[in-house]
């Protein structure tokens, strides 16, 4: 018949055409990935130009710095970030969004990479934000000899001569890190988390009480040179009721720690 | 019909269309077929006669190249199979058991399929075998729509499509009502008339007897007997069936006397696996009008029934009547492979 | 070969009239809007989240996910190398400002391809060739095919060349149907976009130094090209899977067990390391155009490749010297 004799003629056309392409499509493949020719000067460059304006009517949270923003410890998943997220979410009749840059286990040199590269993305977020938080510093100052993990706390060797010898040159990238965030960004709030002890109970000559009492104090002062960041200490928040407040690890928060503060951040941006 | 012109025919008449010598297949070190040998002559109906389980549809694949003979040699027209199997096949039309078409396609799209695997066939003969098989009215519908009678028309108008010398059917008449058998029949006799040779195979013993000019009794995959329908039928002894009240007693009666009884039916008949209620013409059939009792059926001379009827009588057995029957193809078959079917 | 063109022409009416390929079709309908519908909820939910579309940085939060994996002591070392990889990937594209994920019609239909090619695919391949020549014999039409005065090796080809004919149509079925109906979600556009590939992986460094941007258009066809190939080993070995086994259920359900148990057996054959010369492990080489990490390391595309081409020929081999020479019993 001829539907029988058109179908086959449809068919076939479309079956040898579409098997010609296929066939061309596999030896260029081939082709390209065994022997691959390097990009042309600009060939990259005619992607499409990302909007960076931001929009109007939410509020763009940016989180950057270690393990704390990450919310290690938390079981809820939260952190403090997400705790704060969720705070200005219930006090704000405005969508809140959250992009969290936390790295574990990061320290003040890798952070300032991480701001200033220009190959990394966070510099634009950091732009698009209208609250930064941050959290650094405590990898610098409490990864005392390399042999000790931070977790494992059952026999902490405190060695503060490590800490009192890096502890410039952290505060000097501290305040690189100020300033490289609020060049980019003038207009939003930033609030920087200060450092707690944990191993306050280890430590009866509260020996590193001292050393970060002068971190912390020199966190002040770098913030002060610039008018939108705010410093919210931690220190006490863990001074009392230590175990209480934190991770088995015993040197990260639990979920009541990173709530206590949260509560903090969230006061001092109101 | 233009099946095949009579001017070639007669050329072809001194060469056997099918010659078939010493055949043997073994399946699995088994033999299946142990020598098989016959010929079919133009324009001849021949029959391939043997009970299910004989070698008749190993014999036929074989035939058609489904499966490769161990031994022997198969011609076709002359051409031998093994070596140009595809000039051997161009010649035959070929039903294997049922007419097994694409269900999905349509009668027409069925033809138009096979008509592709052969050199030269076109529309044009497509509609011829359609006019053959008389089809013309339900051909563009889907196969699978087709009562079995149509699809056994269909199936042979698919085997004439490539103007074969020889047509192969494997139990044409099978599952057909009997007026399609006779149709059947008669269409296959017609096709022979034209001088197209044809193969037909059958466990259905008064088939072959109506259609078939020649046959060959197959039994255990050997040949057992091969002639014309005819002269084997005189070959055959005359039939006398006794029927009588205890035929236990008259047939060890009748074993003692060197005779071989073959119990015909009983009350309700165990017998009946080979032998169909169709299969029996209806005078035949012992149960008709009888009172009561067995009846056997004896090869044997008519003069000694007197004598046979006397020892009977004598051992006191019954007898409800005596009958002499014209020796049909049963009768023979029987004979033949008495010792399959008794012993 | 004059005469093997009609018999190509007979499979090809019998397969469209069996309906088998309109299966195929039906299944790729229904199962497409629901990836569309999946990607779609992906995309609001990056919306909801970071309250942007924007790749740039949903990449680097990406990235930013991927270091934290990196530094967890409870990630094994071989993932590590993987997600390693992934990053430098990452990073590449944030620096040459190309989205690695851009939602449009033609980047859904590469997705799709991507990830259909291991497993989705070949299942629509089998299940139209495991059928090929096992349904000819359920239905006893073999006795009619064979009974022809043609070769036994020019029918079986018949077969295959037609097999091959509906692996093509497959595949530009899958584009066409994913290209269409993501489009209606997702927009039409995107045929010219950059795409990077060229990708090296050598050990567990990937090397970007040979990495060019190819318009979309381009890498669509070479990714399909690739799916075409595994695809066509996948209609090689149905078919000798439907000579072998008589019936149709038989010959799909050995078909589909054996690309599922590749499936599973790519996920273990970083200790298994033999698995790599089964076929199964072996139909993705579409990963190497994105340069990702190959699930056994040292595996690369001229090993996959061989790989898949011995087992055709195998394949091929056994089917046509059974059917050549069996006989036709039933």
């Amino acid at each position: 018949m001829t539907s029988t004799r058109l179908l086959w003629r449809i068919a076939g056309l479309a079956a040898l055409l579409s098997t010609l392409l296929f066939v061309f499509g596999f030896a260029y493949a081939v082709r390209d990935i065994l022997y691959p020719q390097a990009a042309g000067p600009g060939q990259a460059e005619e992607a499409a130009p990302v909007d960076h304006t931001k929009e109007p009517d939410k509020l763009q949270i940016v989180a950057i710095g270690d393990s704390l923003t990450k919310g290690l410890g938390d079981t809820t998943g939260e952190g403090y970030v997400g705790k704060v997220k969720r705070g200005l979410e219930k006090t704000l009749d405005k969508p809140v969004f959250l992009w969290n840059y936390g790295v574990n286990g990061i320290r003040t040199n890798e952070l300032l990479q991480y701001v200033t590269d220009p190959k990394s993305e966070i510099p634009q977020s950091l732009r698009k934000a209208d609250i930064i938080l941050i959290t650094i510093g405590g990898n610098d100052l409490f990864q005392f000899s390399q042999t000790q993990k931070p977790g494992d706390a059952t026999q902490p060797a405190l060695n503060f001569n490590n800490v009192r010898k890096q502890m410039p040159e952290a505060q000097e990238r501290l305040g690189k890190i100020f300033a490289a965030v609020a060049e980019l960004n003038p207009k939003a709030s930033i609030v920087y988390l200060g450092l707690y002890h944990p191993f306050l109970d280890y430590d009866p000559a509260r020996e590193g009480s001292r050393l970060l009492g002068q971190w912390n104090a020199k966190a002040y002062e770098l913030a002060n040179r610039h008018p939108n960041i705010t410093v919210v200490p931690t220190y006490d928040l863990f001074e009392k009721q230590l175990n209480q407040y934190l991770y088995s690890d015993h040197f990260h928060p639990n979920a009541e720690g990173y709530e206590r503060m949260a509560q903090r951040v969230l006061q001092a941006l109101q | 019909m233009a099946i095949r012109g009579e001017k070639k025919m007669t050329a072809n008449s001194t060469e056997h269309v099918l010659s078939v010598q010493n055949l043997k297949k073994k399946i699995r070190s088994k033999w299946i077929i142990k020598g098989i040998s016959f010929d079919v002559g133009p324009g001849e109906v021949f029959g391939f006669l043997g009970p299910n389980g004989a070698g008749k549809t190993t014999t036929i694949r074989m035939l058609v190249r489904l499966i490769r003979p161990t031994e022997g040699s198969i011609k076709i027209g002359g051409i031998p199979m093994d070596k140009h199997p595809n000039e051997a096949l161009k010649q035959v039309g070929c039903i294997v058991e049922n007419p097994e078409l694409y269900g999905y396609l349509s009668g027409w799209e069925n033809l138009e399929h096979f008509a592709r695997m052969l050199p030269g066939v076109g529309s044009e003969r497509i509609r011829e075998v359609v006019a053959i098989v008389g089809m013309e009215k339900r051909i563009h519908d889907k196969v699978k729509t087709y009562s079995l009678g149509m699809r056994q028309r269909l199936g042979i108008a698919q085997a004439l499509l490539g103007n074969p010398k020889l047509l192969i059917l494997d139990e044409p008449t099978n599952g057909l009502d009997p007026q399609g058998i006779k149709e059947m029949r008669q269409f296959i006799r017609r096709l022979a008339e034209t001088g197209l040779s044809v193969f037909v195979s059958s466990h259905l013993l008064s088939e072959i007897q109506l259609m078939c000019d020649r046959v060959a009794i197959i039994s255990q995959g050997t040949v057992i007997a091969v002639g014309e329908v005819e002269e084997l039928l005189r070959q055959a002894d005359d039939t006398i069936v006794w029927r009588v009240d205890r035929p236990d007693e008259a047939e060890r009666m009748l074993q003692e006397l060197g005779l071989a009884p073959v119990r015909l039916a009983e009350e309700e008949g165990t017998e009946a696996e080979e032998r169909p209620e169709e299969d029996l013409p209806a005078p035949d059939r012992p149960g008709e009008g009888r009172n009561a009792g067995c009846a056997l059926s004896v090869p044997m001379e008519e003069a000694r029934v007197p004598e046979v009827n006397r020892k009977l009588a004598e051992a006191g057995i019954g007898i409800f009547s005596i009958q002499k029957k014209n020796p049909t193809l049963e009768d023979l078959f029987l004979r033949l492979t008495e010792g399959e079917r008794i012993g | 070969m004059g005469s093997i063109y009609p018999l190509v022409q007979n499979e090809t009416i019998k397969m469209l009239k069996k309906r088998r390929f309109l299966v195929v079709l039906l299944i790729l309908a229904i199962l497409i809007p629901m990836f569309t519908y999946a990607q779609m909820k992906v995309a609001q939910n990056y919306r909801k989240q970071f309250g942007t579309q924007d790749w740039r940085v949903t990449t680097q939060q990406q990235i930013i996910d991927y270091t934290n994996r990196l530094g967890s002591n409870r990630v094994p070392e071989e993932i590590k190398k993987y997600i390693r990889v992934e990053v430098k990937r990452l990073q590449y594209a944030l620096e040459k400002n190309v989205d690695p994920q851009s939602p449009n019609g033609v980047t859904f239909a590469r997705d799709f391809m991507k990830n259909a090619v291991g497993l989705f695919v070949p299942l629509l391949i089998a299940v139209i060739g495991s059928d090929i020549v096992s349904s000819e014999h359920s239905t006893g039409t073999i006795k009619l095919l064979l009974t022809r005065p043609v070769s036994r090796w020019k029918v079986l080809l018949s077969k295959l060349l037609t097999l091959l004919m509906f692996v093509a149509l497959i595949l530009l079925a899958t584009g066409i149907l994913s290209y269409l109906i993501a489009g209606l979600v997702f927009g039409y556009a995107g045929w010219t976009a950059p795409v990077l590939t060229g990708y090296q992986i050598a050990g567990d460094e990937l090397s970007t130094a040979n990495v060019h941007a190819v318009p979309q258009w381009l890498y669509l066809i070479m990714e399909f090209g690739l799916a075409w190939f595994s695809c066509a080993v996948v209609a090689c070995l149905s078919l000798m899977v439907s000579v072998l086994v008589r019936s149709t259920a038989a010959s799909m359900g050995i078909m589909l067990a054996t690309l599922i148990a590749g499936t599973i057996l790519s996920n273990m054959v970083s200790s298994w390391q033999s698995a790599k010369y089964f076929f199964m492990v072996n139909l993705e080489t579409v990963n190497f155009l994105t340069g990702q990490m190959p699930p056994i390391p040292g595996v690369t595309l001229s090993f996959s490749l061989a790989v898949l081409a011995a087992w055709a020929v195998c394949g091929l081999i056994v089917a046509f010297v059974v059917f050549e020479r069996k006989d036709i019993l039933n």
